[in-house]
């Protein structure tokens, strides 16, 4: 039973590690985390003031696969911080964590949300949430079983276990002739009289 | 001032000295004042009749013309002889007071209205008619341009009427589809279950799929399927088949099988139990 209770009125704020999301789901390529239905899930029927993505790109001028996505999220009403901090060399992204960090905290401290959804499950982000905690904010955590830290369920008010939330997005994609069954049920083509 | 007495005759005599009057015009001044129309006659002579006899200007007296004048009369053997006071014109008439023109009129009217009238009818009639004539006129311009309007917004309700007619076959037709499809949701809603088939590696196929586009969405844990209906959904649906990329990677198929489904008639959603 969990201690504390949404309220419809609550403000939440969403703030999502788009690497540690998407390499912890199930490494199927056919199926991609939608961030939309995750945010709709998890915010249900109270107000949502905004939510950021947090990701890294690559250098401008450089082709960057990223950069449709982001798009994309922000077309959709996400808003997208792509640091150019990725390292190549140790596939690694910097600033990142930190940005994300900084920008809870900010919020947190300027009163622009009640409720904190961090969708990440690195422990990386517990400071950042104990002194959303101090600033009297509630921090929920949402993050799949695999990369969900034992420190970040511990330091949240209340954690949400992503993998039984249908959230993966599976599309029609025409791209090879094993549909050819189908096309015998499709209707005649007129003779254009 | 007030207290000088005004003397008539010492003061007629005094315009008499200065010359203002002549004396031999107020020597005839005991005459009647009458109302006479002088007109030339067969010698061009202005001649008026009084009582029988012949009226004639004062000699000298060359400002009397043709028309009616207010004179005063001297017997003078068998004719008189006028003396003008005014001419009655217009704008003698006009100078009257309006009283003085309503006796007038009153008097002309109730003694000589036989006279009157062939006159007004002579004179007026013309004008009249032809006032007459410019208010039907103008009249009849109205009403056919009012019976224009008229028949333009007949026309105009015509085509309205031709217009909502076929909307209502419209309405008729989207109503009847409406209650068809109400009928069906009932049907669907009364049925426990339904069947969502597997018939292809990547593709499902069920009689609810009757949309074009559906978002579907699967869990992690790959367990269990919602389908959802939306017009910007990135599953494909036509002939009530449904393409689920990649589903072949969650459950392989071997042959047609029925998923364990279950429907959602206040949000439209299918869940599907994959494992």
């Amino acid at each position: 039973m969990p201690l504390l209770t949404d309220n419809e009125y609550d403000r939440v704020m969403f703030f999502i590690d788009f690497s540690n999301i998407s390499k912890s789901s199930n490494l199927n390529p056919f199926f991609k985390v939608d961030l939309y239905r995750l945010v709709l899930d998890l915010v249900g029927h109270r107000r949502l003031m905004g939510a950021y993505v947090f990701d890294s790109r690559a250098p401008y001028g450089v082709e960057d696969s990223r950069h449709r996505l982001h798009e994309r999220l922000r077309y959709l009403g996400f808003r997208v911080i792509a640091r150019e901090s990725y390292d190549p060399e140790k596939h690694e992204q910097k600033e990142v964590d930190v940005a994300m960090a900084c920008e809870m905290v900010v919020h947190a401290l300027r009163d622009n949300y009640d409720v904190a959804i961090v969708v990440s499950g690195d422990r990386d982000f517990v400071p950042a949430i104990q002194h959303v905690q101090n600033a009297g904010k509630r921090v929920e955590v949402a993050a799949f079983e695999a990369a969900f830290s034992n420190e970040m369920k511990r330091a949240c008010d209340t954690y949400h276990i992503l993998d039984d939330l249908p959230i993966l997005s599976v599309e029609t994609v025409f791209n090879n002739v094993e549909y050819d069954d189908v096309k015998e049920d499709e209707p005649e083509e007129s003779d254009g009289e | 001032m007030a207290n000088d007495r005004l003397d008539f005759i010492t003061l007629q005599k005094e315009y008499i000295d200065s010359g203002i009057i002549d004396a031999n015009e107020i020597s005839s001044y005991s005459g009647k004042s009458v109302i006479l129309t002088f007109s030339l006659n067969e010698y061009n002579t202005l001649r008026s009749r009084y009582e029988g006899k012949n009226v004639y200007p004062r000699p000298g007296r060359n400002d009397i013309t043709e028309g009616t004048w207010i004179c005063t009369l001297e017997s003078d053997r068998d004719c008189y002889v006028a003396i003008p006071v005014c001419k009655i014109g217009p704008s003698f008439f006009m100078e009257l007071k309006r009283s003085q023109k309503d006796e007038i009129i009153t008097a002309l009217w109730e003694n000589h209205k036989d006279e009157l009238i062939p006159n007004f009818n002579e004179v007026y009639a013309q004008e009249i008619e032809s006032q007459i004539i410019a208010a039907v006129a103008e009249k009849t311009a109205e009403l056919r341009e009012e019976i224009s309007i008229l028949r333009e917004d007949k026309a105009e309700l015509q085509k309205l009427l031709i217009e909502n007619g076929a909307l209502l076959k419209i309405y008729e037709g989207v109503n009847a589809q409406n209650t068809e499809k109400k009928t069906e949701v009932l049907e669907v809603e009364e049925k426990d279950s339904f069947d969502v088939l597997r018939t292809g590696p990547d593709e499902i196929t069920s009689d609810l799929f009757t949309e074009s586009k559906y978002f579907v969405h699967i869990n992690d844990s790959m367990t269990s399927l919602i389908i959802r209906p939306h017009d910007s959904g990135r599953a494909i649906c036509f002939g009530n088949k449904i393409i689920l990329t990649g589903l072949h990677a969650v459950i392989p198929f071997t042959e047609e099988y029925v998923m364990d489904s279950s429907y959602d008639p206040d949000t439209g959603d299918i869940r599907i139990k994959l494992k």
